[in-house]
């Protein structure tokens, strides 16, 4: 669905404030896979996901969606913007529109689709992130920040991107409010079949929901690899500045000291399941 | 930590609707005193009061029912607003909304210029400010070519650079990344800690509320919970109930005593849960 052929990209170039930010980035991203994309702040990963739908061009190297070539004389890049939804930190600070109806349906009527298909898909939208109809036709500007981010994610939704790229969507949200959002985007990537790549500072979010992780670190592709296998490499990940979820901290040291516990743990869940068993014999001797 | 230098007795806080004509209560009964040098935490979800009842600490928002004592000053006392203000320093979420001046030191300098504070004893306020967030070296510096977590401590020193008794942070982390949530934690603990400094923290980030000496759960604009962070917690259920998060260690081990297993509950942190664990499987090797 998505491949990079050594990508890179040099902020300013030639100018005395020459940046690199990608160096020589190759991967390729399968149809309907959930990718958690991590890496610190200057990592790169913010500059990767802007060139994923032609906001940014790379400065070296090729990128390819669905096939087509971007920035390539051939390539429509409307249409890749249309196939490639991003939505970026604090989507609701873009929201513009008079109603929530409107907002959502500015990425539709870009499109050229007829009212009875823009309506439809407003509706459709809407009803994936979870905002009720009577929503709808108030302003988005009276709504709380859980719901305006919702109307945002709604209309990058109503385009009917093939991939949806979100940037730390969970940003300020309390904690009822962030696994709402997390719950909805994973419904969606299942039921609409979508290519999900979800940019977290929360390990411990990333980890309910990747199937790959993707690892930036200083421009380069650092590890690209499934959930497991990423996590069990937790030193490497705090030497980049990144932590791994606390409950994997918890059983790699329990490992250390000699008790019999798998590695690559990332959920409370599976710690339990690996951890009664060796509790319960005591209680056993205990009786 | 043993005199009371805020003490809120009934407050009750609603706001008119112009569309309903209805009053809206978003405190309803709030009974809470917070000693000198203590590090408080108020922890809610999104909605449920927490930021309302900041706004009551410095006299943004008076009480509808019910007071709330800065110091002995009632914050509905109009004419005595700015000795409340002067005594409760506020840091709010967004650091850009926060900055005025084009130089660091500048906008540290902005309140006590207002103040009308002498010069050389605003030269003496900015530097200490600066160097009680570790921003010293930044002091030449344009705010806006700083990083998140950088802003954010400037904003807490050109508070600082008041002299407040008491400093109000209100989602400080909130927009920042994990490296610059842990400088404001670090910055707030370090005032707490070394300058006495006595600290009201509004998150929904339960890591950050872990760290405080107490901690209030806010629901529906009553407390809902109160007590040491090893207390409130190990209360999973509870706090799930609330919308809110529990550490994963403490979660691991309440599951883990829903099984049968007899542990500790009071487990906020990997090291300790590592340790509870390794004591109790290590009986029966």
């Amino acid at each position: 669905m998505i491949k990079l052929e050594q990508v890179g990209y040099v902020y300013m170039q030639g100018g005395p404030f020459e940046k690199t930010a990608l160096n020589n980035v190759s991967l390729t991203i399968n149809r309907g896979e959930f990718i958690g994309l991590i890496g610190h702040t200057g990592s790169g990963k913010s500059t990767l996901i802007q060139m994923l739908n032609g906001l940014l061009k790379p400065t070296s190297g090729k990128i390819f969606i669905d096939g087509k070539e971007l920035n390539s004389k051939d390539t429509d890049m409307r249409q890749i913007r249309f196939d490639v939804g991003l939505v970026m930190q604090y989507p609701e600070y873009q929201l513009f529109e008079e109603t929530v109806a409107k907002d959502i349906a500015f990425g539709p009527t870009n499109m050229g689709l007829s009212p009875e298909e823009i309506e439809e898909r407003v509706k459709f939208a809407a009803n994936m992130v979870g905002l009720k109809p009577a929503l709808l036709d108030k302003s988005p500007f009276d709504l709380s920040g859980g719901q305006k981010r919702r109307v945002a994610i709604a209309g990058v939704l109503a385009m009917e991107p093939k991939v949806l790229i979100l940037d730390e969507p969970t940003a300020g949200l309390d904690p009822a409010g962030r696994d709402e959002i997390l719950f909805k985007i994973k419904d969606m990537h299942e039921r609409m079949d979508m290519t999900v790549i979800l940019v977290s500072h929360s390990m411990e979010d990333i980890a309910k929901l990747a199937d790959r992780i993707l690892v930036m670190n200083q421009g380069e592709v650092a590890m690209f690899d499934r959930t497991d296998a990423v996590f069990r490499r937790g030193e490497e990940l705090t030497r980049m500045g990144l932590n791994v979820p606390q409950i994997t901290r918890i059983t790699d040291s329990l490992r250390k000291q000699g008790v019999p516990i798998r590695e690559g743990i990332y959920t409370v869940e599976d710690a339990l399941n690996e951890l009664a068993p060796l509790l319960r014999q005591e209680g056993a001797r205990l009786c | 930590m043993h005199t009371d230098i805020i003490t809120i007795s009934q407050l009750c806080f609603q706001y008119h609707n112009e569309e309903t004509g209805l009053d809206i209560p978003v405190l309803q009964g709030i009974d809470l005193t917070v000693k000198k040098g203590e590090f408080l935490a108020v922890l809610g979800h999104n909605g449920s009061g927490k930021s309302t009842l900041a706004k009551h600490l410095n006299a943004i928002l008076t009480p509808t029912s019910g007071k709330v004592l800065v110091e002995g000053i009632d914050t509905a006392d109009e004419k005595r607003l700015y000795d409340i203000r002067q005594r409760v320093g506020m840091v709010f979420q967004n650091p850009d909304n926060q900055m005025v001046a084009n130089i660091v030191e500048e906008d540290v300098a902005f309140a006590p210029e207002n103040l009308g504070v002498p010069r050389d004893e605003i030269r003496k306020r900015v530097d200490a400010a600066l160097e009680s967030v570790g921003m010293t070296k930044f002091k030449q510096h344009a705010p806006h070519m700083l990083s998140g977590g950088q802003k954010q401590r400037i904003a807490i020193a050109g508070v600082l650079a008041m002299q407040p008794d008491i400093l109000v942070l209100d989602e400080p982390t909130a927009m920042l990344d994990p490296s610059g949530r842990k400088e404001i934690m670090q910055a707030i603990k370090r005032l707490n800690r070394e300058q006495g400094m006595t600290v009201v923290l509004i998150t929904h980030y339960m890591d950050e509320a872990v760290q405080a000496d107490r901690v209030v759960v806010i629901d529906h604009g009553t407390i809902r919970m109160e007590g040491t962070p090893q207390a409130v917690f190990p209360k999973v259920k509870e706090l799930k109930g609330l919308g809110l998060d529990t550490p994963q260690a403490t979660e691991l081990i309440y599951l883990l005593n829903q099984k049968g297993a007899n542990l500790n509950p009071e487990i906020l942190d990997s090291e300790t849960c590592v340790a509870e664990l390794l004591r109790n499987i290590e009986i029966n090797r």
